[in-house]
């Protein structure tokens, strides 16, 4: 059964790079462009994981954590931040705003991929 | 696994430049002495995005360079800049510096530094931040001295020297599971570093009627057999280091007890275990407790928890219920104890003695049992499938739960 995935950032590129490298993987994947498209498209079907950055237009990441958090469907899944930032302080904020983890980055395809291992069976 | 980027890359840099144009404009846009958050917020996310995609890719340059920028910006919107004239030219002139180094890095040309290191120093001296400041200094000096090269996306890890030997004490706390992490991941993902033997504590699991079902009652007592760094280890369980009780202690086995192969060591060997490192500890609470004996070479594996008395583990157990990299947890359960052991009577009427029962598992083969009081003898072995079975269980209850209330909560309306 294939593992469905919704990611979201606001750069065409890290889009095309998380997309790329997921379809490689087996999973199929659904972009957003932004925090809002992303809670419309979360609240519209069910994703296994929510891959999301946090700086983003319209609605911010750590909103769209709270906002998923919210709903029934959401309320264990997955959610992972994309971020650049390695600061305890924000991995807390991530945490309390009930973020399953995060993906720092730069990233590679191994490790977004491992970072998926710990989160999907 | 090998990826070609070539295609994501040039997607980069066309969007990079889109990026550097809507910051000019946006740049141009602003007004003196007035503090536009959405223009400046506009900026801030393009410069954001050039710096997320350049680490990417290991342009190392533009990230320190885009860094930079990106602090100022973020101090601008928190409001810690006055909006001048002399502000908004020097932002312009690295719009042009970032576009000067990723038209040379497009191209595979050599980059001119002077005037990207004339215009960072000009940057990094407008920063307001004093100790984060330093370090960005420093970072960004480090890499602006480097010349621009594009380094291959994959590497490969160092090639590990020696098989070692963790005890891994893990007890979640009530809450972990609300955020979407799931042990039996973090498991999963032990098992691809060597072979892991796991051992489960349902002590503090209540009755049913008592359990709620979004909480997490179980630990853990791990025992990772590979040829990895603490570090690996901790990031394993990164995500969850404030929302458990974790530790980590590195095992030294006599070299009798080594495995040449995970098939060559059934024979049981010496369960003398050395610790070669300190323990630590990342909950505080269980590092006080633990602390004084962490420093100590130990001839007995490590007592480590305060709730569950951990037995001697002799090697020839770690080895027949153990799991390796070939041997995924979904693909293989632990093994369980040939002989069953009988549960102690503290358990012997919890609905955690009917689920060993019905799930074959066994209390842990262990001769200090019939020393310890029967509230010491807690900890069992379980086949992992069925934990993991327990927890989808658990999960369907939860959702169950939710949708009865969204039933109820429409039948309030109606009413």
């Amino acid at each position: 059964m294939a593992v469905h995935i919704l990611i979201s950032d606001d750069s065409v590129s890290i889009r095309q790079m998380l997309k790329f490298t997921l379809n490689e993987a087996n999973y199929s994947v659904i972009e957003a462009e932004d925090g809002l498209q992303a809670l419309e498209l979360a609240k519209s079907r069910s994703f296994d994981l929510v891959i999301t950055d946090v700086n983003m237009p319209r609605l911010d990441g750590l909103s769209l954590v709270r906002e998923l958090r919210a709903l029934s469907t959401y309320r264990f899944k997955p959610i992972l931040l994309l971020t650049t930032e390695s600061d305890p302080e924000k991995k807390k904020i991530a945490k309390l705003a009930g973020a399953t983890g995060w993906i720092i980055k730069p990233f590679d395809p191994d490790k977004l991929l491992a970072a998926l291992r710990k989160v999907l069976r | 696994m090998p990826v070609d980027l070539t295609e994501v890359r040039a997607l980069f840099f066309e969007e990079s430049f889109e990026n550097l144009d809507l910051m000019e404009s946006n740049l141009l846009d602003l007004e003196i002495g007035s503090l536009n958050k959405e223009l400046i917020n506009s900026i801030f996310r393009a410069a954001h995005s050039i710096k997320g995609g350049g680490g990417i890719f290991k342009l190392e340059q533009v990230v320190a360079f885009a860094h930079v920028a990106e602090t100022l910006l973020d101090e601008m919107r928190n409001g810690e800049h006055l909006i001048t004239q002399a502000l908004i030219d020097l932002l312009l002139r690295a719009v042009d510096i970032m576009r000067m180094m990723l038209s040379s890095l497009q191209e595979n040309a050599t980059c001119d530094i002077q005037p990207v290191q004339t215009c960072q120093t000009e940057l990094l001296n407008t920063l307001k931040k004093s100790m984060a400041d330093k370090q960005v200094k420093a970072e960004a000096l480090t890499h602006i001295e480097r010349p621009p090269e594009l380094i291959p996306v994959h590497s490969t890890p160092p090639a590990p020297n020696n098989l070692l030997q963790w005890q891994i004490f893990f007890k979640p706390h009530p809450s972990m599971l609300m955020t979407g992490n799931d042990p039996i991941n973090l498991f999963h993902e032990l098992s691809i570093l060597g072979s892991l033997d796991i051992k489960v504590d349902t002590s503090q699991l209540p009755n049913l009627t008592e359990l709620d079902p979004q909480s997490c009652y179980l630990s853990w007592e791990l025992m990772l057999q590979a040829p990895v760094e603490r570090a690996i280890i901790e990031e394993v369980f990164e995500w969850v280091e404030n929302e458990c009780e974790l530790q980590i202690t590195g095992l030294s086995p006599s070299p009798a007890s080594l495995p040449a192969t995970p098939e060559t060591t059934s024979e049981p060997t010496s369960p003398v275990l050395t610790a070669i490192e300190p323990e630590e500890s990342i909950n505080e609470s269980a590092d006080q407790e633990t602390s004084q004996s962490n420093f100590e070479p130990k001839t007995e594996p490590l007592v480590s928890t305060p709730t569950t008395i951990t037995p001697p583990i002799p090697a020839s157990p770690i080895h027949n219920n153990t799991m390796t990299s070939a041997d995924s947890l979904e693909q293989r359960p632990v093994p369980i104890m040939d002989k069953v052991q009988p549960l102690p009577p503290n358990l012997v009427s919890s609905p955690a003695a009917e689920l060993i029962r019905d799930n074959n598992a066994t209390v842990i083969a262990n001769p200090h049992l019939t020393h310890h009081t029967t509230a010491e003898a807690n900890s069992i072995r379980v086949n992992i499938d069925k934990i993991d079975s327990l927890i989808n269980l658990v999960g369907e209850l939860v959702i169950t739960q939710s949708m009865l209330d969204q039933v109820k909560d429409h039948w309030i309306i109606l009413i």
